[in-house]
């Protein structure tokens, strides 16, 4: 267990006769998803019998059958209905932030967060939806290695806020899938193209994908992959050009009222025929519910050339935050299936002044990324050390009076980030204090992301302004954050700890869970049992050879024959099944090695701080 | 900042405790320490030694950040000589200085929307920011920490202009 090798950071910590563990990356698209897996440092997409890639990202409920995904055509009209495609676009949203025509019907969920789909299995959070597709891809990749995933990196888009990033966590953890990482888009494909092709430098990934738009400028060196800066619009994609191409027909068309659900879908589907004939052809004819034209470059240009610009000036504001110029880059690469479009390229490279790079398929490169990096995580190593430093996309702050949002990290912060600031009471005696947790770049809170509200309680009653209130934002290497405040003038110290869980809340997920384990019951009670019994070994097994190491040095004679004690209790526990008790006594001894692990830490980052590692120590 | 009173950031990078910095000597300690200590070397650890990773990583990011600017560099600086350099005494600063700096930022506002204006504008800060900059290190130089202090809220007062002529300059480039 990599607490106890902790004197040797960055080095393998796997033994050499250690099995090879399964792990996948994931690409969770908009509209289409991805499953690859590596091995020694090549990658490759895991294709279905007929040889495809793409799952597109639709999931086809039924009242009688279990959910179908990546269907591509339908049998009959009540299966169209009740099909969830995009369901991206929903993760982490509210009602209110969607703001276009969808082909199924939303309901506000009781509790304020994500809207419920009506779908013909009943009303499902996007979570559920998402967590359907999360499944079938994991199958495909536990067929393809031959049995049940020890991890999985799921990619989301940088420009992805908290609320999107939780509510994708939530979903694989629906899924019942172990993340090793949630991996910014542009960053695995920097990833793929950093040890695929070796790339180095200061580059710009520009990623289009169907239905958001990221960019960031990252550094690639020997192995270090840093992003500088980061942008994007996280509801813009390829979706939208078939969309302004659908309601540029509606407009020729004079249609006074919008189509319905089916129609609308025909005619996105025509919209998108349309877009790809231009790729070779000057114009092509389009035809809907009796009216036909002509769409020509020039006016499809016209359609679009908004929707691009709008790309183009996130680079520029990416660029100005990072202080570089065009000139300053040494290459563009191209990710996302919208940037095969011959326009997009064009304009791409005149802003930015040369051609574009796009050896690696824009629509394999982020999940050959993550795969690539899931092998690092999950302990395949190979001798290639990756180092990815990521950043926030949006700052993080909180409401001050007057409805104004302080930052407390700003955006394009290195991740991992903790900072705190300190707060005060305005009235006497006030013994609570309500805090709110904002994401965004506007001055006003209204025009913030909220993501949690929560109450100190408990401050001891004083004067007003004489209480010290220290709130602590601290985001992890997932982007993922927690806040925590605390009273530090009194001797009592009251806090709280809140992750901001828009939409969903613990109970919903609790709900959840026992509705898709209720199935499997038996099968989650033996796995859940060889994972426990797996975890006490490698717990055990970690700390023997930490004892070996350092418990001489490090713990008292008293203290290692405790230790040593519960070690054994746990091993013996551990060949039962009682999948309870080697749960508790691996907590127990956990908790109890902690101090050891924390004294190993200080010692092993005092020995970095002098430039040394142990080894060099003991001779 | 109470915490960084405390610990040494030069220290824990590994690098001389000095006003000018090795910039790459900077950028190789950060990567090497946040190769050693960052979350995805624990991937597969259990939760607490991966909260801990996070602490670490957290105040290793803080460390360089505070370290590669100039002005958090000088606080931090004047916070490890027992100086809390975030109070400030009116007397501190020279009114021939509050003058200047109070034309300047007039000067801003009415020269919003001109990016040639904004320019030269940013150019005479700079210039000013690096002569106050070298009063800044011979004060530190020879501890004489009042002088210092004196010249570092200057810095701070600078820093801040330069930082609002550039979201002046990237407002100009959203049109």
């Amino acid at each position: 267990m990599a607490l106890f090798t902790i004197s040797e950071p960055g080095q393998s910590k796997l033994r050499a006769h250690a099995p090879r563990k399964r792990a996948v990356g994931i690409d969770l698209g908009t509209t289409n998803s991805l499953v690859a897996t590596a091995r020694e440092g090549k990658a490759e997409v895991l294709r279905d019998a007929e040889g495809r890639a793409l799952v597109p990202s639709i999931v086809t409920y039924s009242a009688t059958q279990a959910p179908r995904v990546g269907l591509r055509d339908y049998a009959d009209a009540a299966d169209e209905r009740s099909s969830i495609a995009s369901v991206k676009r929903l993760m982490g949203r509210s009602r209110s932030d969607i703001n276009y025509q969808l082909p199924y019907t939303l309901e506000d969920s009781p509790n304020g967060g994500m809207p419920l789909i009506h779908t013909a299995a009943g009303k499902l959070s996007p979570v559920q939806v998402s967590a359907d597709i999360l499944r079938h891809l994991a199958k495909r990749g536990e067929e393809a290695l031959g049995g049940e995933l020890d991890g999985v990196v799921i990619t989301v888009p940088a420009y992805f806020d908290e609320a999107q990033r939780e509510a994708t966590r939530d979903a694989a953890r629906l899924a019942g899938l172990k993340v090793l990482r949630l991996l910014s888009e542009p960053t695995a494909a920097a990833v793929a193209y950093g040890l695929d092709k070796k790339l180095e430098g200061t580059v710009i990934i520009y990623d289009l994908g169907g239905g958001t738009f990221d960019v960031s400028l990252m550094q690639l060196q020997q192995g270090v992959f840093r992003v500088i800066a980061t942008g994007g619009d996280a509801a813009l994609g390829g979706d939208d050009f078939d969309r302004a191409i659908a309601n540029w027909v509606l407009e020729q068309q004079g249609a006074t009222e919008r189509p319905d659900s089916h129609d609308w879908r025909e005619l996105l589907r025509r919209a998108r025929a349309a877009k790809h004939a231009l790729t070779d052809a000057e114009e092509t004819p389009i035809e809907f519910a009796g009216w036909q034209g002509v769409l020509t470059r020039a006016t499809y240009y016209s359609l679009v050339d908004a929707l691009i610009d709008t790309t183009l000036r996130a680079c520029k504001r990416v660029l100005r935050d990072a202080r570089m110029k065009p000139e300053d880059l040494s290459d563009i690469v191209l990710v996302g299936g919208a940037t095969r479009s011959p326009r997009v390229r064009e304009k791409v490279a005149a802003f930015f002044g040369r051609e574009p790079l796009c050896s690696i398929d824009p629509d394999e490169v982020v999940a050959i990324g993550a795969a690539l990096q899931a092998d690092v995580l999950v302990g395949n190593k190979y001798g290639a050390e990756t180092l990815l430093l990521d950043v926030i996309p949006l700052s993080l702050g909180i409401e001050t009076m007057g409805g104004l949002m302080e930052k407390i990290i700003p955006r394009n912060s290195t991740i991992p980030v903790a900072r705190a600031q300190e707060f005060t009471t305005y009235k006497d005696g006030q013994t609570a204090m309500s805090l709110h947790v904002l994401q965004g770049e506007r001055e006003l809170v209204q025009d913030c992301r909220s993501l949690a509200r929560f109450e100190l309680k408990g401050i001891p009653p004083m004067v007003a302004g004489a209480a010290r209130v220290k709130v602590t934002f601290q985001v992890d290497a997932d982007g993922l954050l927690e806040v925590s405040a605390e009273e530090t003038t009194s001797g009592q110290k009251a806090s709280i700890v809140v992750k901001p869980s828009f939409g969903l809340q613990e109970d919903d997920i609790a709900e959840m869970l026992k509705q898709s384990y209720a199935k499997a019951e038996e099968d989650k009670r033996l796995r859940s049992l060889r994972e426990k019994q797996v975890e006490a070994l490698r717990h055990i097994e970690a700390l023997e050879s930490a004892l070996e190491a350092d418990g001489e040095a490090l713990l008292s004679a008293e203290e290692r024959k405790e230790l040593v004690g519960m070690m054994e209790e746990l091993r013996s526990v551990a060949a039962t099944e009682d999948a309870d008790r080697i749960e508790i006594l691996t907590n127990r001894l956990n908790e109890r090695s902690l101090d050891f692990a924390a004294r190993r830490m200080d010692a092993g980052i005092r020995q970095a701080l002098a430039g040394r590692r142990l080894d060099d120590v003991d001779q | 900042m109470s915490s960084s009173s405390t610990l040494n950031y030069f220290e824990l990078l590994g690098l001389p405790e000095s006003v000018e910095l090795d910039r790459s000597a900077l950028e190789r300690a950060y990567q090497s320490l946040q190769s050693q200590w960052h979350p995805d070397q624990f991937a597969g650890a259990d939760a607490t030694t991966r909260a801990r990773a996070v602490q670490q990583t957290s105040l290793i990011n803080d460390a360089y950040r505070t370290l590669r600017e100039p002005v958090s560099r000088a606080a931090h600086l004047l916070a490890l000589r027992g100086i809390e350099p975030d109070r400030l005494e009116q007397r501190e600063l020279d009114p021939a200085f509050l003058f200047e700096q109070m034309e300047w930022r007039e000067e801003l506002e009415a020269k919003r929307g001109n990016e040639a204006a904004l320019g030269q504008l940013g150019v005479k800060v700079d210039e000013r920011f690096k002569t106050t900059w070298r009063v800044f290190a011979e004060a530190l130089a020879k501890e004489a920490l009042s002088e210092a202090k004196r010249e570092f809220h200057k810095l701070q007062f600078l820093g801040r202009l330069q930082y609002e002529i550039n979201e002046a300059e990237a407002l100009l480039l959203d049109d």
